[in-house]
């Protein structure tokens, strides 16, 4: 009776996670690919504000935090969180700049190496070829309620310590990412959610200055 | 969209978590004080804006103070970017790692963060005997109340911990 119980239970459990949850079949999930790989190549600019919740599961604490972000083909990005405090990171072909308060941090990411290859990993993903880089990611899609939801998970074993996985969540209608959740391997996870996202608007050079 | 997306994250993650060099070395106090805020029957939890820096390595982003029981409090340091630095457990008699991220993961910085939090809630003594362990605290704010900032100090290997209340 108890073992029925537990099986029922169990089996209650298991669909609930199937109806969450369903694995992309092999042709729907190479459409979605395709349809991503065309929306990237046809955003030359973006402009978002984002909310970035750090959820602390033991503790039941969430850390909020609020800002803009604005890129520009091929490797410009500027990342400003405004709450709680102020902390802007630019990134400008090869150049990175971190402003925390008065102290500015300039990084030639050219000359180190860890930068280096991130940024390689960056001109692939501007070049839509990053959900296929089997090299850096294990990719997998499912289709879950509103959105494409793609899992990442790194193959390199340092990083992959610090972050388990890369949740990426798609707009079913114009396939761009609408939130995203990077994920500790503790379970505690930060998620960022793109809201009044703008699709190549003019943006100024000033934006991206690392001077 | 996607693609650019994750790969610039993937970018400030690492970024956020390598450690930077900076050149300025821990400043110098001008008195030292400390309080046990901490464990007062009021305090529930702090969250501060935080600034680590070790020798020339600098690492930034928030440190939550949160009082899990009378006996048990839990802090956590996590970058901007929402990735979790350390996050210990500590008792009057006890002191729980639950997660370190690895560079950070040496047995002398891992006591020296055990000395420096020991001090700050439960107000204990500095270590007299191992001058690495030498802690300097200084506070700000009303000395009744969760400080305003706390300046943590170790001359011994050059450590120094800059917080800044955001909310309690």
């Amino acid at each position: 009776m108890l073992r029925q119980f537990f099986l029922t239970i169990f089996s209650g459990f298991i669909m609930t996670c199937m109806a969450q949850l369903n694995p992309m079949q092999k042709k729907d999930a190479e459409n979605v690919r395709q349809y991503i790989a065309e929306a990237t190549r046809n955003t030359t600019a973006i402009q978002s504000e984002f909310v970035q919740e750090k959820e602390l599961s033991v503790l039941s604490e969430k850390i909020i935090s609020k800002g803009v972000f604005y890129f520009r083909k091929e490797n410009q990005l500027r990342w400003e969180y405004i709450t709680p405090f102020n902390y802007l990171i630019i990134i400008n072909n090869g150049k990175l700049l971190v402003r925390d308060g008065n102290t500015e941090n300039r990084v030639n990411i050219q000359s180190n190496k860890v930068f280096r290859e991130i940024n390689n990993i960056i001109i692939g993903a501007v070049q839509g070829t990053l959900l296929n880089d089997t090299k850096n990611f294990q990719s997998s899609l499912f289709d879950e309620n509103s959105y494409y939801l793609c899992k990442l998970i790194p193959v390199n074993p340092k990083l992959k310590e610090s972050l388990s996985e890369i949740w990426l969540y798609f707009n079913k209608t114009d396939y761009t990412v609408d939130k995203l959740d990077l994920r500790e391997s503790s379970g505690d996870y930060t998620r960022i959610t793109f809201i009044a996202k703008k699709l190549n608007p003019l943006l100024s050079d000033e934006k991206f200055s690392v001077r | 969209m996607k693609n650019f997306l994750c790969g610039s994250l993937v970018l400030l993650l690492i970024y956020a978590c390598s450690v930077s060099k900076r050149s300025a070395g821990p400043e110098q106090l001008s008195g030292i004080h400390s309080y046990p805020f901490f464990i007062s029957d009021t305090f529930d939890k702090a969250l501060y804006k935080a600034t680590l820096d070790i020798k020339n390595q600098h690492l930034s982003g928030f440190l939550l103070i949160k009082k899990i029981s009378d006996s048990v409090h839990r802090i956590v340091f996590a970058n901007e970017i929402g990735m979790t630095m350390f996050d210990f457990g500590i008792q009057t008699n006890r002191f729980t790692v639950h997660y370190i991220f690895e560079p950070l993961n040496k047995k002398i910085l891992v006591r020296l963060f055990e000395k420096n939090f020991r001090q700050l809630i439960f107000n204990d003594g500095p270590d007299n005997v191992n001058p690495f362990l030498r802690v300097q605290l200084q506070s700000e704010g009303q000395p009744d109340q969760v400080p305003d900032r706390i300046t943590i100090v170790n001359p011994g290997i050059k450590m120094s911990m800059v917080l800044t209340l955001i909310s309690q």
